[in-house]
């Protein structure tokens, strides 16, 4: 199994590196060869899956990296593991990544920097192997911020244009913000327990050398660190801005990569937070879900109705593991990974044919031209909705079990955020696909893509579909295997709620059914004016949401523009007050020593003839410092030594 | 022996470089410092144990100044040889980026070797005057290569650069002179035993007594070298350095010079008087992470390019001076890894300036664009700079950063670790003004001045000698750290063992 998980992990990296260097020589500039190395990782990712469900899983093996700590204290190692979760987290990445390399063929064609953009995916799914086989939490971290570095080139890859640019920084700071908690876990962790190795770290939780207000703070360290990452309440201002970037980017960032890797993170340390860490996880998670729920129904941009979609989906995740329902909350984050990965293809499909026009209200009747992309991104839509039958129902239904049994308030909350879901989902499948075509112009031009582009939709809308039969999340993410065990008798919770037919899946499955119809009613059924007067009421709410409840202009004026003004300051304090200081000490020195008419000029310029003439005499620069003020300095610091001197022997005698 | 061919050899190479004609005095330069690091890399397979001075390398003691006991000693451990080897490396790479110095280039080439040999000569030294003489004789050079071959403002920093340094050097001397006179020994290797006896015996009393002239002696001391790293609020010299010196000068300034300040602290100040050093622990902290926050802050407020990468060498400095104050062994460690991780990375980033101040003539963040368009090439060098000093995991700025911020957490020392939290507000602020200098650098629509392939070619290939092995080395030690920590770690271990007992002794444990 360790050749197998090696191989999955190092293809992608020799892939990056071979595409980087050489990948505009390779011929079709390298992107079946991309293909091919992520191929081999999909390959070894589903092996690996198929021994996990026969229930073999691979221990820990790790490689010494280095002895901060001297000769005596634990190396550092970096270590690999494949258990359940991992098995499967491997394949969504691989499967996702893979389908965005194929879809990417397409999609790119003809881009300038075609080569260089397979190169990037293929580190960014090299960054998130590595999260997801890592076995302590500093290859975690190393592969953590690989996700940044290579969120940062793919969301501003188009960065001779502005915007982009700004959106690859944005993500990379903001998420970088959550860092510095995960950092501070990292110390609090290496203080007390003294290795970062997951095992060691549970051993130590569960026999009490690891607890207290210390446990908490490295708790909350990691999920500063995963809301960052995921895009959690108040960090969640990234994400949007990050459709900047090419459309099967934004799907690998939402379905199978950037995104996950802060659930997979609180997924994989479940056994370390405390409840008081598990409670805000839950209600993070729930604020979240119907925050970013409410934004969604007011965006335009298709790419951004999506984009608030994962949010509050994300938002989902966390409130399940939130409330302990660990299995839920991973089955989702699979489940979630392959229909967002299809909708996200899909609106790039749309995109593509309407030649990159997002906004939906110019786009309309686009299922008779588009019937691949319509067909599949109604399966998509009709699983994140949670209908029965497809795979979003049996995760959402999962986690609302929990939030039900947990904390009934969230689950009220997320029983809203599921019906704003269908909602939102309704309307923007209502406004890119049915009634009339808005523009005529797009409309005529629009086209299918080419078997690249239709391949990936096709599986993964049947991925959408079926992802959530059969027993493998059973097996693979039973809470009872793997590392969960050994924080399962300390701080953590899991629980495994069955699926609770009788109030649960009922309320479920109606708010699906109600959001879905709701929206299909206002948004195909309405007459644009019964539509308006419909929203007059509303047009405070409307407002607020559409302008995102205002978070980016807060952290502008609250954030941003006190440390730029800030930093302004140093800089302004640096030159006139600690500078000034010694500037004045320096005038003062040299009029106290009466050398005040003397311009630095002569001295130095005097300096540098004399350089000039020694260089030709040779080897008489020395003679030449025993003018001007050096010398002066010189003899300034020997009459010091001498007093000094002097004193002190006159003490000694 | 071989230790002392390594330290004068440079000054062989000046001597030719001021009777050669004055084309070949580059090809000296070049060869004498390639030459020396061959030399330093046979110190490194010679040296044996590296965790104590190597016994078949040592140079003397032999008498030197005999009626003031005065030695001439060179020897060389594990701390010694990995700085040996970092000067020797970062002044080759600032040879060859000499290599268009049109002005008096024998008086420069002579110049740079005079200083070469002042840098390897302080880190080999064991008799403190012997240290002091390198030390000052490091000064002089670099003050004529600022104040000569500078910028438009050279004068003004050449002369400040000078009195600063000096007055941290009187303060260091009269300390010398203090300890001196009460241990009568100048060898550095007898007054450290003497200090670490002391320690070991339970004694919070200094080699200069109970009374506070300790303290005094160590103060001195710490702001003479804390001048050289520099560490808040002593750092403003360095700006202004930096901007008027030539680009190969501030490699050698940001990649050498200031790591003597580092070197000081853990050979000198620290040794001689641990429980002094122990007792005003927060004062060097509080110093340290400010330079680190602050450093990082003023950085974010410049527009002129070197000053930028000369406050953000304030800010990672400030890791090592947190890092030796923490005194735990993995603090410790990183501080000495920072120091060699910065000394190449920022030797690649004051390369990277120079670069573009060839073409462009103006170093003003705010007018330039697009770059990446026109010399792609350099904006992937010059990125991978930035992300190597941002603390990127697999470059060796990251293994600096997090060995100091871990170990500095887990800090014996009571109360220390809320310091080390507040540095980690630097990773934030440094990550903000790197990725902003990116953007307005390299990317976004390219203004068109800058679009002139032929006044804006991209790297050359005597540009890429210089680059390519710092990137190279910048690499590898972020990938296999142990390759470089493990030549210095033994000796960190004792350094460790004697503050640890300090700590103790000072009464500040936790």
């Amino acid at each position: 199994m360790l050749n197998l998980a090696l191989v999955c992990l190092f293809a992608p990296l020799f892939g990056f590196v071979v595409q980087y260097f050489l990948g505009k020589r390779l011929p079709r500039q390298g992107d079946l060869f991309t293909v091919a190395t992520l191929g081999a990782s999909l390959v070894c990712a589903i092996l690996l899956t198929i021994k996990a469900l026969g229930g073999e899983t691979m221990d820990p093996w790790s490689i010494e990296w280095f002895r901060p700590g001297g000769e005596g204290a634990p190396a550092w190692t970096l270590g690999v593991m494949v258990d359940g979760l991992t098995a499967v987290m491997l394949v969504v990445v691989t499967v996702v990544s893979f389908l965005v390399h194929v879809f990417s063929i397409g999609y790119m064609h003809g881009d300038a920097k075609y080569a260089n953009y397979f190169a990037w995916l293929q580190m960014f799914t090299f960054a998130m192997l590595t999260v997801v086989l890592a076995s302590d939490l500093m290859l975690l971290f190393i592969g953590w911020e690989l996700v940044g570095l290579s969120s940062y080139k793919l969301i501003g890859f188009w960065c001779e244009k502005k915007a982009p640019a700004n959106a690859g920084r944005k993500a990379f700071i903001t998420t970088r913000i959550g860092d510095v908690g995960l950092v501070l876990a990292l110390m609090v962790i290496a203080a007390v327990v003294g290795s970062f190795d997951f095992g060691k770290i549970a051993a130590a939780v569960q026999d009490g050398t690891f607890s207290g207000p210390w446990l908490t703070i490295a708790g909350l360290g990691v999920l500063a660190g995963a809301a960052g990452k995921s895009a959690q309440f108040g960090f969640h201002v990234w994400l949007p801005d990050a459709m900047e970037g090419p459309t099967p980017v934004s799907a690998l960032i939402h379905a199978a990569t950037m995104v996950a890797a802060g659930v997979y993170l609180v997924g994989r340390t479940m056994w370390m937070l405390t409840p008081e860490v598990l409670y805000v996880v839950a209600a993070l998670g729930a604020l979240t879900g119907i925050m970013a729920g409410f934004i969604a129904v007011a965006q335009n941009d298709i790419k951004k109705v999506l984009a608030y979609s994962t949010v509050s989906q994300l938002g989902y995740m966390f409130l399940g593991l939130g409330v302990g329902a660990w299995h839920a909350a991973l089955f989702h984050l699979a489940t979630h990974a392959f229909f967002k990965a299809l909708m996200f293809l899909g609106s790039g499909s749309v995109i593509h044919a309407c030649h990159h026009e997002q906004d939906m209200r110019k786009m309309g009747g686009l299922w008779k031209k588009l019937p691949v992309t319509g067909t599949t991104f109604l399966a998509g839509v009709l699983a994140i909705s949670g209908l029965p039958f497809f795979s979003g129902f049996y995760s959402k239904d999962a986690i609302l079990s929990g939030a039900y049994h947990r904390f009934p308030f969230l689950f009220w909350i997320g029983l809203a955020a599921a019906v704003l879901t269908a909602f939102y989902m309704m309307r923007l499948f209502v406004m890119t696909f049915l009634g009339k075509p808005r523009d005529q112009h797009i409309y005529d031009h629009a086209h299918e893509g080419g078997f690249s582009m239709q391949m990936p939709l096709v599986v993964l809308g049947i991925l959408a579909v079926i992802a959530g039969y059969g027993a493998w999340h059973e097996i693979l993410l039973a809470p009872d295997t793997g590392l969960v065990v050994a924080g399962h008798h300390t701080v953590g919770d899991i629980h495994h709620f069955e699926h609770d037919t009788a109030t649960v899946a009922p309320l479920a499955i109606a708010a699906g059914i109600g959001g879905l119809v709701i929206g299909w009613f206002v948004f195909s059924i309405l007459s644009a004016a019964r539509l308006a007067a419909l929203k007059r009421p509303l047009k405070g709410l409307e407002w607020a949401c559409s302008n995102k409840f205002f978070f980016d202009e807060f952290y502008r004026e609250a954030l941003l523009k006190p440390t730029y003004a800030f930093a302004a300051f140093c800089g302004w304090m640096d030159k006139t007050g600690v500078d000034g200081v010694v500037n004045a000490i320096g005038r003062g020195g040299l009029r106290l020593a009466g050398y005040s008419g003397v311009n630095d000029d002569v001295v130095v310029d005097g300096a540098v003839k004399g350089v000039g003439a020694t260089a030709l005499a040779g080897g008489g620069v020395f003679s030449r410092l025993q003018s001007g003020r050096v010398r002066f300095y010189l003899s300034v610091s020997v009459g010091i030594v001498a007093v000094i001197l002097v004193l002190l022997l006159k003490k000694s005698l | 022996m071989l230790l002392t061919l390594t330290v004068f050899f440079p000054l062989l190479g000046a001597l030719l470089c001021l009777v050669a004609p004055a084309r070949f005095a580059r090809v000296v330069n070049v060869a004498t410092s390639a030459v020396v690091l061959l030399l330093t890399i046979a110190i490194w397979t010679q040296a044996g144990d590296l965790s104590t001075y190597s016994a078949n390398l040592e140079v003397g003691p032999v008498a030197w100044i005999k009626g003031f006991g005065i030695n001439f000693h060179l020897a060389v451990d594990g701390i010694g040889l990995s700085l040996l080897l970092l000067t020797a490396f970062v002044s080759l790479t600032a040879a060859i980026a000499s290599w268009k110095i049109e002005k008096s280039p024998r008086g420069y080439h002579a110049m740079f070797l005079l200083l070469l040999t002042g840098m390897l000569g302080v880190f080999v030294s064991m008799d403190l005057f012997l240290f002091y003489v390198f030390w000052e004789i490091m000064l002089l050079p670099m003050y004529f290569l600022i104040g000569v071959w500078g910028g438009p403002n050279r004068q003004y920093a050449a002369i400040k650069f000078f009195l600063y340094t000096l007055f941290g050097s009187v303060l260091l001397l009269a300390a010398i002179i203090l300890v001196v006179l009460k241990t009568g020994t100048w060898s550095i290797p007898e007054i450290t035993a003497q200090a670490s006896a002391l320690v070991a015996s339970g004694s919070a009393a200094t080699i200069l007594g109970a009374s506070g002239l300790g303290l005094a002696a160590f103060i001195g001391m710490f702001i003479g070298f804390a001048i050289k790293i520099p560490c808040f609020p002593f750092h403003t010299w360095l700006p202004d350095a930096h901007v008027e010196a030539p680009t190969p000068i501030s490699m050698i300034l940001a990649g050498v010079l200031l790591k003597m300040g580092g070197y000081g602290l853990i050979r000198i100040a620290y040794p001689f008087f641990p429980t002094a050093a122990a007792s005003i622990w927060w004062i060097i902290a509080l110093l340290a992470v400010i330079s680190i926050v602050y450093g990082a802050l003023v950085a974010m407020s410049q527009s002129d390019f070197k000053r930028l990468i000369a406050y953000s060498s304030v800010s990672h400095m400030g890791f090592v001076t947190l890092g030796l104050a923490a005194a735990t062994t993995q603090a410790v460690n990183g501080a000495m890894f920072m120091m060699l991780a910065h000394g190449t990375i920022s030797a690649m980033l004051f390369m990277i300036v120079g670069v573009i101040y060839d073409r462009a003539h103006h170093r003003d963040i705010d007018r330039f664009g697009g770059l990446a368009w026109t010399m792609p090439k350099y904006a992937v060098l010059a990125s991978f700079a930035f992300f190597a000093s941002l603390g990127l995991p697999g470059l060796s700025g990251f293994i600096a950063e997090i060995t100091v911020f871990v170990g500095s957490f887990a800090s014996q020392i009571d109360g220390f670790r809320w310091y080390a939290l507040f540095a980690l507000l630097g990773l934030v602020i440094t990550a903000g003004y790197y990725l902003i200098t990116l953007q307005k650098v390299f990317l976004g629509a390219t203004p068109e001045v800058y679009e002139d392939k032929k006044l804006f070619p991209d790297v050359t290939g005597r540009e890429l000698a210089v680059l390519l092995p710092l990137a190279a080395v910048t690499l590898v030690m972020g990938v296999a750290p142990s390759l470089a920590m493990d030549i210095y770690a033994g000796v960190v271990d004792g350094f460790q063992s004697t503050m640890q007992t300090a700590i103790e002794v000072a009464g500040v444990i936790r």
